[in-house]
């Protein structure tokens, strides 16, 4: 039996624990057994003892909505991180690369600096909007009547990234001091908004997002062996591109519209499973999704619980974490850049 | 193309199963029982999220009553046992539930609302309280914190305490004259190593030097940041300034002093030229109008009458 034959039972497994661990820890003392009985309360309204009236509001309204949307948002970043390194056959690629990540920092930041009193949702509808808009444009600008260049890609993303990056810069400059901070914390991600909307957002995403990237995963691996032999072997690489491009978009864009910006999980978590099982996208883009998720989920419990009762931006612990952690696999795999 | 039973063989099915459950047996071991303490005593505990706020909740004596506060908020050094809850516009529901609050006191831009809807329907009393701009919002914040806290008599002192500060002022105004008289003030934040920040019209800095009877000539919006040269062509009577440096320990410098180390060019405008360079207290220029602001004020207005006698 080799080690890889347990990889997919023992992610799920991680999993599960990782939901137990979530929705049983937290700055409220529940004991696992009352949170049990909670989660039976609030999937079956069967009232099982020893409930308190504010565990169960916690419950329902605090870790089972933020477990979800973490695992969700986990998921979905490494996804789009996997189909992204992919389709640029470039290590250095995550969600972000086609700018969506970046407009939608901007978007928000508009709606946060000119309209104060804008309730959250404008906020997340903005970033949303502007995320799609700057991917929109970043496709647009590498797309001749050649084709999609991936290099083009590439640069037009950096350069748009740079612009949305000065944009957020003027209106930082412009910013009275509580708009300021708002703008600040945004940038570094959180879970703790989470809302059942979302959640149900985010989960629909990924159900949909997982079935179109397992339907390409056959292509990705043909686009693996580079674009021309991918045509050769009779598939349409731009409507490929196109249609990729446009489901990360959409997912990170839902994603960040909902949590605002959380770094390193779309880069470090497919480095990892591939490091693990290979580039087979087939194996790649389910074991990136449930790490992602397991992860996410993780970092959000310390989110909550480092510092109770005050919280730390998520996108902070994963960047924490995930910095040092991409290092050390640089550091172990260096032979093989050699 | 993606075939879930090529994942999800049996197999797989019965080692998630096995792993799953021999590692919650591991977990359900090691994790204790939590025990909630339900006091029936109803002991008041107040959480407060806002400069202004926390400062009238301590300028009432309902301090002994405070557990938590946000990181806006300053407390005396010696009330070290109270929890911090973060920035008070990104407070966590779960952390303050946990506190087992009776009473959560923000102001209006205390946030988000998805918290303070947790907070409500679990019973905790929310209350919002408007940033007050001018006295007639601080003398309602502090009748209605009053009435929330049980401190009635506290507050009606404060009140009267505060009318007597802000005649005291007025009293003062009129001795340094009108408006075309006025000493022309400019507040900078310091910040080491880059241009001051100059606060315009709208800061908190601008209500105090209005308050006192000066002029603000930095005639912008908001904070902007100033080369010693603009600030050198302003030309102020006064400075004032507020900073985070403290000064090294055993060594006392003045503010004065201290700036003008800074920025040399600065002894060129009148401020310097006499010394006139004073600090505020950060209290100050939280939220508004508050309690330290009018303090600040009325020690300002005391500078600027030694400004005109000369």
């Amino acid at each position: 039996m080799n080690s890889q034959a347990w990889l997919l039972p023992g992610l799920i497994a991680l999993l599960v624990i990782t939901s137990i661990l979530s929705i049983s820890t937290g700055p409220l003392n529940i004991s696992p057994s009352t949170s049990f009985s909670a989660v039976i309360a609030w999937a079956t309204h069967y009232e099982l003892a020893g409930v308190a009236p504010h565990e169960q509001l916690v419950i329902n309204n605090v870790r089972l909505p933020r477990t979800l949307l973490a695992m969700a948002v986990g998921a979905i970043l490494a996804q789009c991180g996997a189909v992204m390194q992919g389709l640029f056959r470039n290590p250095l690629a995550d969600p972000g690369i086609i700018g969506v990540s970046s407009g939608a920092a901007l978007g928000a930041a508009i709606c946060i600096v000119m309209f104060p009193a804008a309730a959250q949702y404008w906020i997340a509808c903005s970033a949303f909007i502007a995320g799609l808009i700057t991917t929109l444009l970043v496709y647009r600008l590498a797309t001749s009547p050649t084709g999609t260049s991936v290099m083009l890609l590439l640069l037009s993303g950096v350069a748009v990234a740079a612009l949305a990056g000065a944009g957020i810069g003027v209106l930082t400059y412009m910013a009275n001091d509580m708009a300021l901070r708002d703008l600040t914390l945004w940038q570094m991600g959180s879970i703790a908004g989470a809302q059942w909307q979302y959640v149900i957002l985010a989960l629909v995403a990924l159900v949909l997002l997982s079935w179109h990237f397992n339907a390409s995963a056959g292509a990705l691996n043909a686009l693996l062996l580079g674009e021309s032999e991918a045509r050769h072997l009779g598939i349409d690489v731009d409507k490929l591109k196109y249609r990729l491009i446009l489901l990360c978009a959409l997912g990170v864009g839902i994603s960040v519209a909902a949590t605002g910006i959380i770094g390193f999980i779309g880069l470090v978590i497919p480095h990892l499973v591939r490091i693990l099982i290979g580039p087979d996208h087939k194996q790649l883009l389910p074991l990136s999704a449930l790490l992602g998720a397991v992860i996410l989920a993780l970092a959000d419990i310390g989110a909550r619980s480092l510092v109770a009762p005050s919280e730390l931006p998520v996108g902070l612990v994963t960047a924490l974490l995930g910095a040092p952690f991409f290092i050390f696999l640089l550091l172990k795999q260096r032979s093989r850049f050699l | 193309m993606f075939n879930p039973s090529h994942v999800f063989n049996r197999r797989v099915i019965s080692k998630c199963l096995l792993l799953s459950a021999s590692l919650l047996l591991t977990f359900n071991v090691s994790a204790h029982e939590g025990v909630h303490a339900d006091d029936e005593t109803q002991e008041a505990r107040l959480v407060s999220a806002g400069a202004g706020v926390t400062e009238l909740v301590l300028a009432l004596e309902a301090g002994d009553e405070l557990v938590a506060v946000d990181s806006t908020s300053i407390l005396p050094a010696s009330m070290t046992e109270i929890d911090t809850l973060g920035y008070h516009r990104m407070l966590s529901a779960e952390g303050i539930l946990a506190l087992t609050p009776t009473l959560v006191l923000g102001t209006d831009a205390m946030g988000p609302e998805t918290t303070l809807e947790v907070l409500r329907s679990a019973d905790v009393k929310v209350v919002k309280l408007p940033t007050a701009k001018d006295l007639s919002q601080l003398l309602s914040n502090i009748d209605t914190m009053g009435k929330l806290l049980n401190r009635q008599a506290q507050a009606k002192q404060l009140q009267l305490k505060l009318r007597a500060s802000l005649d005291a002022i007025a009293a003062k105004k009129k001795q340094v004259g009108g408006a075309e008289q006025a000493p022309k003030i400019l507040f900078m934040l310091l910040q080491a190593d880059r241009p001051a920040r100059v606060g315009g019209e709208g800061t908190a800095a601008d209500i105090i030097i209005k308050l006192a009877g000066g002029n603000n000539i930095a005639d912008f919006s908001g904070y902007k940041s100033l080369s010693q040269e603009g600030i050198l062509s302003l030309q102020p009577d006064f400075i004032l300034i507020s900073d985070r440096s403290d000064n090294p320990a055993g060594t006392f410098v003045s503010d004065t002093e201290r700036v003008l180390d800074a920025m040399p060019l600065l002894a060129h405008t009148p401020a310097g030229k006499n010394k006139r360079i004073q600090s505020i207290k950060p209290q100050a220029l939280l939220g508004g109008l508050g309690l330290s602001a009018i303090e600040a004020a009325d020690k300002l207005a005391s500078d600027l009458i030694e400004i005109n006698r000369y």
